[in-house]
């Protein structure tokens, strides 16, 4: 049936391969990210109403305490958010070395990629008029934390429960 | 014109007999039938990786996301056995519009990734991977639609990482860097389009990168005068390296074409230098130093670099090219006056002398067209 030669046919498979296995390597880093991850609840505050859904996002502020009177700020490399456990999470911003003794280390540069939630096209709406009409303390954002203070998002919760079941 | 009524022309004024014609014919569809199968060989190819990446969009509501993943990964396997066994087969066809579709569906499945995690990934981020993953399959395609796509999807990486990039530098501090990196980009696909393996095992994807890098020049040199026309007094300016290393780097195209084969004659070489410094004098007087509005400036440096595209596509022997450069410096000309002249006088006396230089190369253009004709095919035989 071929015509190539083996070294032909494995360049071959390479340069074909290599997508499938870029995809691949990126959904078993993101299972590895959550099997040796803490999960948290951060408390959401608010959304701006005119702008709350950018595209397929979901867009809202997460309740963190200022950074004014903190041991750094936000924009700083080197800064964390030290989470203490407790009803609700204790946050204080600390220099991430320190901050590695805390229960929970989230880097603050990887806080902008938090602020925005996936919703599918066909119920943005639904996912929309929900946020709106909840309570707006009670809506709170499951992230999981890796031991480098590496987030990503697991959930947008109302009231305990998924914002889209 | 149709070919065929071309020929029919032809026969009737005795250039050529029938038997010719016919062979002509022949000829030119067996010649212009692949193009016609790639052409809409690569429509379906984009059509369905179009389609690909708005079902991803609507994001299959109601699946889980363990089987989304799962259904995605077979599918990528899936095109790639079919470009696998296309290319072992040796189907072009198949091989050309799956390398495509592949292509499309690899961001498409990005994307899928990162609305399943809720990644929250840069969108550079994910372009780069793209990129990066996705070379050794684009080499795969022969054709000049693959290539072309390919081109497209690099440039557009670059843009995005490149924006990117200058966001995070304080405002107006980025100025130069942005002038650089355009720069930079062009010469880049230049440089693709010259890489000696590329030429020599992927003939038709090496010319779409040096078009194309060609392309980003003289768009370039086309539209740089139009700075002219815009005051830089309250504006804020670029550090000078930035252009300065944009103008460097138009060397990179001349010696490019000084190289190429088969070897340009020396006025076609001529023309290059001509075009690229016109070029880089628009850019530095346009971006360089400040200055008021500049109109007539502006006009005139447009107007040269038409003139010298116009002499350097007649010494490359492309006829329709010169022909069309002719036609916009005629248009230019007259555009020139609307511009540059402000009361109805002016305006008046603008347009009757527009007109008449207009009249004037037309009828430079009848005198000498035929010696410039019979230059032209000396050109094209050489």
């Amino acid at each position: 049936m071929s015509t190539l030669t083996r070294k032909a046919r494995s360049l071959l498979l390479a340069a074909v391969m290599l997508p499938v296995l870029g995809i691949t390597l990126g959904i078993a880093r993101s299972e590895l990210h959550f099997a040796r991850s803490q999960e948290w609840s951060l408390p959401v505050a608010g959304y701006d109403p005119r702008d709350l859904l950018r595209g397929h996002y979901i867009q809202y502020r997460l309740n963190l305490p200022t950074d004014e009177g903190g041991y750094c700020s936000d924009d700083a490399p080197n800064c964390c958010l030290c989470l203490s456990r407790g009803e609700p999470v204790s946050i204080s911003r600390l220099e991430c070395s320190l901050a590695s003794s805390c229960q929970g280390m989230l880097r603050t540069e990887y806080l902008p990629q938090l602020q925005r939630y996936y919703v599918p096209e066909a119920r943005a709406k639904e996912a929309e008029d929900k946020l709106r009409s909840a309570d707006q303390a009670k809506a709170k954002l499951v992230i999981a934390l890796d031991p480098n203070g590496k987030p990503q998002v697991r959930e947008l919760l109302i009231e305990g429960k998924p914002i889209l079941p | 014109m149709k070919l065929e009524k071309k020929l029919e022309e032809w026969q009737q004024a005795g250039f050529i007999d029938a038997a010719t014609a016919e062979r002509i014919l022949t000829h030119e569809r067996g010649v212009a039938r692949p193009v016609v199968l790639y052409a809409i060989g690569g429509l379906g190819a984009v059509t369905i990786g179009i389609g690909v990446i708005s079902v991803v969009a609507a994001n299959w509501d109601g699946i889980g996301y363990r089987t989304k993943l799962a259904v995605d990964l077979l599918l990528a396997a899936a095109l790639a056995a079919g470009i696998f066994f296309g290319e072992a087969r040796r189907s072009t066809l198949l091989r050309e519009a799956l390398v495509v579709v592949y292509y499309a569906f690899t961001l498409a499945s990005l994307a899928l990734l990162g609305q399943v995690y809720h990644l929250g990934t840069p969108d550079w981020v994910a372009l780069c991977t793209w990129s990066a993953l996705t070379v050794p399959l684009m080499l795969l395609g022969r054709s000049w639609f693959p290539a072309l796509v390919w081109a497209f999807g690099l440039g557009l990486t670059y843009t995005v990482g490149a924006a990117a990039w200058l966001d995070t530098l304080p405002w107006g501090s980025g100025d130069a860097l942005a002038i650089a990196l355009s720069g930079a980009g062009a010469t880049l696909l230049l440089a693709i389009g010259r890489v000696p393996w590329l030429v020599a095992q992927r003939a038709q994807t090496a010319r779409v990168f040096y078009v194309a890098g060609w392309g980003c020049v003289l768009g370039a040199g086309a539209l740089l005068p139009l700075t002219l026309y815009q005051s830089t007094t309250y504006g804020t300016h670029p550090a000078l390296w930035g252009p300065a290393l944009c103008v460097g780097l138009l060397a990179v195209p001349a010696v490019l074409f000084h190289l190429s084969r088969p070897k340009p004659t020396k006025l076609a070489q001529v023309g290059v230098v001509a075009l690229l410094v016109v070029t880089a004098l628009s850019l530095v007087l346009g971006l360089c130093i400040r200055h008021e509005e500049l109109n007539l400036l502006g006009a005139l440096l447009q107007l040269a670099f038409l003139g010298a595209l116009g002499f350097t596509t007649a010494q490359l022997g492309m006829l329709r090219t010169f022909q069309l450069v002719t036609a916009l410096i005629a248009l230019r000309l007259l555009v020139v006056y609307f511009e540059v002249f402000g009361s109805m006088l002016d305006t008046g006396l603008g347009m009757i002398t527009g007109g008449v230089l207009t009249l004037l190369l037309a009828w430079l253009w009848k005198r000498k067209s035929p010696a410039l004709a019979a230059q032209l095919r000396r050109v094209e035989g050489a």
